[in-house]
């Protein structure tokens, strides 16, 4: 396998700007009013990534792993952020807490694992590993963190009386919620799931592929994405783990409906 | 000393009526009326007492210890709340009372549901029958057999016939009294029909807006001269007025 990597120059980049331009005209021609989302979108794609390129190119030119550790924490910061915009029709009362300890529970300890225990690059804070696999695994925690806390939410809220049922036969705020916490987990983990089925067959994933441009041998390339795809299922169990539990412990404290 | 006294106890509910000053006591095998028009507050009354909404002020003591000091999942044992429209938990109407004991870590024994459910005033037949397809009388009595089964020393009804014909509805109020006659059960019974509990109660108290217009004995309260209590009762006797519903 060659071993050069083919440069994208600004050629290239402007007349892959040309799909978000027939994308527009498209949504014109359609009057689908959604060229401003699209314009928009695809402005906003270029300026965070060529900023995303620019910073974890500073990162791994100094290897610093004070600036390292602050990355993960910053993305940690917008990922519940993220996460708390997605929610804000859900509120309740502690949410950007729940929140954060979500994304943390389900993206630290899997980060810290991989690092420690699976990929041991030296250093241990090596930005070019500790970067794009913290950066995997906070989106995982976030996305999963959105699916279990509207589904949970949504659910308690709308099954009030089911829950109500349950506690008044002395029920705890857990058993009560036992049927929503399971279908919350399902929720949150079923994208993961589905993903390992398909994965290989259907698509070869981002990581796979960019490290297959890059030069990597294919199946060096094929275990880096199993690993990420472990990762992910933890991350998806402990976010969900984590984000039930501060849901119930917010919305069923006392043992009572808090909705 | 009264199996369960409510003593001033008060409540602001946002997004329901709110009580304020309610005091009553019921002694073991009684059936105490709690009445009042719709959105007078009776609903709050029931669900301040076990523990589903705060209450703002005053005490709910059972064989006098105040509840605000048990566990919660104790007092909800003791204290049985059964909603106005019940909700039926997945599977049969013997799943639904198996779940009480599941709760408390038991199985029930061979026929103990078949004789909760005879209890509540359901034939053993219905053990097998998908809960979900009950009619609302039914709904109602299961939710009282599955109460039955943590054996609590008070049951609190709120509007336990107001979805049923009169046959049943007659057959319901019948088994609610036994229910408080051999098993010693102090029953607080909601209701905005004050014909409905003078049948079953000799005692009760009229809410008004959320504050008490009037306790005492049911048949002084019905002869009574004050305006609300006349137009409540003559309401009553002129025809039935709407459920209550989440008040």
């Amino acid at each position: 396998m060659s071993k050069v990597l083919v440069e994208i120059d600004w050629t290239g980049l402007a007349l892959a700007g040309g799909c978000v331009a027939a994308t527009l005209v498209i949504a014109l021609i359609e009057r689908l009013r959604m060229g401003r989302e699209v314009a928009i979108g695809g402005i906003r794609a270029f300026a965070q990534l060529m900023l995303a390129g620019y910073a974890v190119g500073w990162l791994l030119g100094r290897d610093y792993w004070w600036a390292n550790l602050l990355a993960v924490a910053v993305m940690i910061l917008v990922a519940t952020l993220v996460v708390l915009g997605r929610l804000r029709r859900g509120a309740f009362p502690g949410m950007a807490s729940a929140v954060l300890l979500s994304v943390c529970a389900g993206a630290l300890p899997v980060l810290a694992y991989a690092m420690i225990a699976v990929v041991r690059p030296r250093p241990l804070h090596a930005a070019r590993y500790l970067i794009p696999i913290g950066s995997m695994v906070i989106s995982r925690a976030m996305n999963s963190t959105v699916l279990v806390m509207d589904r949970l939410v949504s659910d308690l809220r709308r099954q009030r009386g089911r829950v109500e049922a349950a506690l008044a036969l002395g029920a705890s705020a857990r058993r009560a919620a036992e049927p929503f916490v399971r279908a919350a987990y399902r929720a949150g983990m079923l994208p993961t799931i589905n993903t390992l089925y398909a994965v290989g067959l259907v698509h070869l994933p981002g990581m796979m592929t960019g490290q297959i441009i890059g030069g990597v041998e294919a199946w060096q390339a094929a275990k880096y994405q199993i690993v990420i795809m472990y990762l992910l299922l933890a991350s998806a169990v402990l976010c969900a783990f984590a984000a039930t539990r501060a849901v119930v412990a917010s919305l069923l404290a006392g043992h009572r409906l808090h909705v | 000393m009264p199996l369960l006294a409510v003593k001033a106890l008060g409540c602001r509910r946002a997004g329901g009526a709110s009580v304020k000053g309610v005091s009553f006591e019921v002694d073991a095998g009684e059936v105490f009326a709690l009445m009042g028009p719709s959105g007078s507050g009776k609903t709050t009354v029931l669900r301040t007492i076990v523990g589903f909404e705060e209450a703002s002020e005053g005490q709910v003591l059972l064989e006098n210890r105040d509840v605000s000091e048990m566990a919660v999942t104790e007092l909800r044992r003791n204290v049985a709340f059964v909603a106005q429209e019940p909700v039926m938990l997945d599977g049969t109407v013997a799943d639904n009372v198996s779940y009480t004991f599941e709760l408390r870590g038991e199985r029930p024994a061979e026929g103990q549901v078949e004789s909760l459910l005879a209890r509540a005033g359901l034939p053993a037949e219905f053990a097998t029958r998908p809960a979900e397809e009950l009619s609302s009388g039914e709904r109602q009595r299961v939710a009282i057999a599955r109460a039955l089964a943590n054996r609590p020393k008070v049951l609190l009804l709120d509007e336990p016939t107001s979805a049923l014909d009169p046959e049943t509805a007659e057959r319901v109020l019948e088994g609610i009294r036994q229910l408080a006659k051999e098993d010693g059960i102090a029953v607080v019974l909601v209701t905005h029909k004050p014909q409905e509990a003078s049948r079953i109660a000799q005692r009760g108290l009229a809410l008004d807006s959320g504050r008490v217009a009037a306790a005492g004995d049911l048949t002084s309260l019905a002869a009574s001269d004050e305006p609300f209590l006349r137009r409540f009762f003559a309401e009553d006797a002129g025809g039935d007025r709407e459920g209550e519903s989440n008040e």
